[in-house]
């Protein structure tokens, strides 16, 4: 890819990451800001593949993007908590207007220096690592890095430890959420 | 004349360009088709005609059906949160485009400038399968903003329905692909298709894999919206559901979608099972003697013709089968599906290890 390319891609990413999260942020609709926050994944990703990782930028769109998202979706619709299309009675005051708006850029300037530079650097580095080395960041050598040698790779431990994790937290979930005295029957809510 | 466009052809960039147009025109081709073939399928079904008026066998219909939805009443309804609502059927609709861009329809073989071994996709990613499943995830949103856009109940109902829905059934479809993918050693869908050319028919994932086709049939039946998992519209119960306030051309995105859907789901399943654009027996001998054009010709043919076959079983489980009632589709996919997928990822881990049937 040639360097200019990669500029650009990466200025229309990190823009669309700085101002769809910001927006989430800023608007008042639920729903609107749920919408906001899935399509400010698929900027995420296209960091992540930029950053020669496609694998954590398509799984940034399957699990936080479709799953995770759907979920949010699900419960913000099912509480309804604001009149559609409408403000929510009693808000404070916009968050828009030239003066209110300086600690809002302020704080986009320094997003964009601590989160976004660094990414840069990492896109402009691996870049032609991924053009000389064949195979770089693919899911075998992903696997690779995981998987090989169990008995002395670090990552396969750690890599196992997390998922026994989720499966606790999993589990706990189940525990907190079931009622007392519960049937075991379904009540068919929707 | 004829050298000066092949030249032009080897260009990549032209040749990306010209392989886009070509997917988004299949897919926009095989979508009315699609309606017409759904109304005479339901037709005979029922022991109706069906349309007859408009062309030959009633072949027009859909296109006057969309030229009266374009001249219909652009309705709002009142109160609603205008940007979502004209987004939501636009995102019901891109999902099936994109994804059917990630699928190899045929092989033109000793046509390498056309990709790698000559095999016509749009895109070759290594990680096709993974794509196509995020893609894919994404379609429903369309389905639970536009319910939640219209300000109305029975469309709120739908589009709820639609996002519990896609959860429950996303996990299944995920663990069918897991043992699938273990079985194959990758995710790229060309060489999915490939693995499966051979001289007898068990080299068809459909016979090696067919708990995982099951799985991933009757969850590819939920993420289309497809009867008997039609509950984010259940005419009888929420007079359409999401789509209940949409008029006009709006509805005609969603209808749009609906089918786009269809067709890539039915295009997945004949990739990922049916072995995509090869046949069983005698493929490989015989093609190579034919121009590359020829053989083109050939694969997709072959391929389309699975995808129609698929279509049309989907088309006759819809009209056969009655809908689930809500709690009998939670209980489905949770208690049943999920646990099957699991145990179908650990036989398939077992297969691998000690069954030496699936012998790379």
């Amino acid at each position: 890819m040639p360097p200019l390319l990669i500029d650009i891609l990466f200025a229309a990413a990190a823009i669309g990451v700085l101002v769809l999260s910001l927006a989430v942020v800023l608007v008042k609709n639920p729903v609107r800001a749920t919408l906001l926050l899935i399509a400010s994944f698929l900027p995420v990703a296209l960091l992540y593949i930029m950053m020669q990782a496609p694998f954590v930028g398509i799984l940034q769109i399957l699990v936080y993007g479709g799953a995770i998202m759907m979920l949010f979706t699900f419960v913000i619709m099912m509480i309804n908590p604001a009149p559609k299309g409408g403000e929510i009675p009693g808000e404070a005051a916009k968050p828009f207007g030239p003066v209110r708006m300086i600690p809002w850029l302020l704080l986009l300037i320094a997003a964009g220096f601590t989160i976004i530079l660094p990414v840069y650097r990492a896109a402009k580095t691996l870049a032609p690592v991924a053009v000389s080395k064949p195979g770089f960041g693919s899911l075998a050598s992903l696997a690779d890095l995981l998987f090989k040698d169990p008995m002395n790779n670090p990552f396969t431990v750690s890599f196992e430890l997390i998922s026994f994790l989720i499966l606790v937290g999993i589990i706990a979930a189940l525990n907190f959420s079931r009622r007392r005295g519960a049937t075991g029957k379904s009540d068919a809510v929707v | 004349m004829i050298s000066m466009v092949l030249t032009l052809l080897r260009n990549p960039l032209v040749l990306a360009v010209i392989k886009m147009f070509v997917a988004i025109g299949v897919v926009m081709s095989a979508v009315p088709m699609l309606v017409w073939l759904e109304r005479k399928l339901s037709a005979r079904f029922q022991r109706r005609i069906g349309p007859n008026r408009v062309g030959p066998m009633g072949l027009l219909q859909s296109i006057a059906d969309a030229i009266k939805l374009m001249w219909k009443e652009d309705f709002f309804p009142r109160n609603t949160d205008r940007l979502i609502f004209l987004a939501a059927p636009i995102m019901a609709f891109l999902p099936g485009i994109i994804s059917f861009s990630l699928i190899p329809v045929g092989q033109a073989e000793g046509a390498e400038w056309l990709g790698p071994n000559g095999v016509m996709a749009v895109s070759y990613l290594e990680m096709g399968l993974l794509v196509m499943m995020a893609v894919s995830s994404l379609a429903s949103y369309g389905l639970a903003f536009g319910g939640w856009a219209s300000n109305s109940q029975y469309p709120l109902l739908g589009g709820i329905r639609s996002s519990a829905q896609l959860i429950s059934y996303e996990i299944v479809m995920g663990m069918a692909v897991i043992a699938l993918a273990m079985k194959s050693g990758t995710l790229n869908l060309s060489e999915i298709a490939t693995q499966q050319q051979g001289w007898y028919l068990p080299h068809w994932n459909l016979f090696l894999q067919p708990l995982t086709f099951l799985l991933f049939l009757i969850a590819a039946f939920a993420e289309t919206n497809r009867a008997p998992f039609d509950l984010p519209e259940a005419e009888q119960e929420l007079v359409g559901g999401y789509h209940t306030e949409y008029t006009g051309m709006r509805y005609a995105w969603f209808m749009l979608g609906e089918y786009a859907g269809l067709w890539t789901m039915c295009s997945v399943i004949a990739t990922l099972f049916l072995g995509g654009w090869t046949l069983p027996a005698a493929w490989m001998g015989w093609v190579g003697h034919f121009p590359w054009f020829v053989a083109a010709l050939i694969s997709f043919g072959i391929f389309i013709a699975k995808v129609v076959a698929l279509v049309f079983f989907f088309m006759w489980v819809r009209w056969t089968l009655p809908r689930f009632r809500w709690d009998q589709l939670m209980k489905l996919g949770w208690t049943i599906l999920i646990p099957l997928a699991l145990a179908n990822i650990l036989i398939t881990a077992l297969l691998m290890e000690y069954g030496g049937l699936y012998v790379r």
